[in-house]
This record gives C-alpha cells, sequence and structure tokens, in this order.
C-alpha cells in the first residue's frame, strides 16, 4: 500500500519497484546526472 | 560485515530491483550507506522525471507524489548526517579537484572505513583520485 495523500495506491508486492523503474529509469537518471557537469556541488567530478 | 558507499544510480538500481549480478553480489556481502548528496540528487532527478508507460500520463504533482514515497529509504540504507563530516567534506573540497558530492563520497567511506563503489558509467576522475589520496578503496559496478 502507498499512500499518496491524494489517495491510496494498492499494488502487488513488487510493484512498488517498478513503479519506481518506470517513474526514473536508468537511463533517464543518467541524463539528469549528466546535465549537471558544471554544478560545483552536484556534479561528478 | 563491512559497509560500501554507493552511488545514486547503483541506489536507484537497488530501490528499483534493478540489480545486475554484480551488484547483487554487493548488497549480499555488504552494508548499505549512501550519501546526503547522492540521496538529493537522486531525489532531483525523481521530481523532474517525466514517468514512462505507466506513470508518464500522471500529473505532474502527483507524480512527485509517488517518487516521494518511493525514495523513502530503508533503515538497512545508511546516510551519515553532516553533523559527523561536514568539515572533512569542506576540507577534502578544498584540496581536492572534486565537487561538494564527491567530496561527502569520500568522507563518509572514511568515516565508515568503508569502500566507495560507483556505477562505471559515471567514474569520475577527481572522486577516483581523492579516494586514492584517502587511502579508500574505490570500485566501479557495471550494470
Amino acid at each position: 500500500v502507498i499512500d499518496l495523500g491524494f489517495g491510496v495506491l494498492t499494488v502487488p508486492a513488487g510493484e512498488a519497484q517498478r513503479l519506481l523503474g518506470d517513474l526514473l529509469s536508468r537511463e533517464d537518471h543518467a541524463a539528469y546526472v549528466n546535465s549537471l557537469a558544471n554544478d560545483p556541488d552536484l556534479a561528478t567530478t | 560485515v563491512s559497509h560500501v558507499v554507493i552511488d545514486d544510480h547503483l541506489l536507484r538500481d537497488i530501490l528499483a530491483a534493478e540489480e545486475g549480478r554484480h551488484l547483487a553480489r554487493l548488497v549480499d556481502s555488504n552494508e548499505l550507506a549512501t550519501t546526503n548528496l547522492y540521496y538529493v540528487r537522486l531525489c532531483k532527478s525523481a521530481i523532474s522525471a517525466r514517468g514512462g508507460k505507466l506513470t508518464g500520463e500522471w500529473a505532474a504533482d502527483r507524480r512527485r507524489e509517488l517518487g516521494r514515497r518511493l525514495l523513502d529509504l530503508p533503515a538497512s540504507i545508511l546516510i551519515l548526517p553532516m553533523r559527523l563530516i561536514g568539515y572533512r567534506v569542506a576540507e577534502l573540497a578544498e584540496r581536492q579537484r572534486v565537487s561538494t558530492l564527491g567530496a561527502e563520497a569520500v568522507a563518509a567511506a572514511e568515516h565508515l572505513g568503508a569502500s566507495l563503489c560507483v556505477w562505471d558509467g559515471d567514474d569520475g576522475p577527481g572522486i577516483r583520485q581523492a579516494a586514492r589520496a584517502t587511502g579508500i578503496s574505490y570500485r566501479t559496478i557495471s550494470l
């Protein structure tokens, strides 16, 4: 059960992980990190 | 059991249950830690994410709320508070050619006596050098 504040989402076991994978794919996260290349605090230097 | 400090790429894969063979082995044999700034970077990434087939049609504020719940870290994943390592982070960031995020990763690994493990697709030479200069074991993991 995921309480989202505006409603409660009931998902089968393991589905929450799949939702995270859908919300933020590995490729999307890598692209986001790449966009921070000039950030003095958050870049991977 | 020894600690490993993992970056946000590896953390995302663990939370999404998308560990490859190498990462799964790392998880099985170590206590996990990450850093405040790796976690913040992952959260910022989730906030700006547009979602895929399942969540792409959701309203942005609902996607963000979903991200908040899904990135709620299990207690088993340690994050050292800045009050313990903040000064050391500042010191490393000043002395090494490394971002604040990189300095925190090295400082956390140093404090815990841990290895620092990052995704090999985001292997930063500055962080690697700072780890070496500090005597920290630095490893890359392929996905």
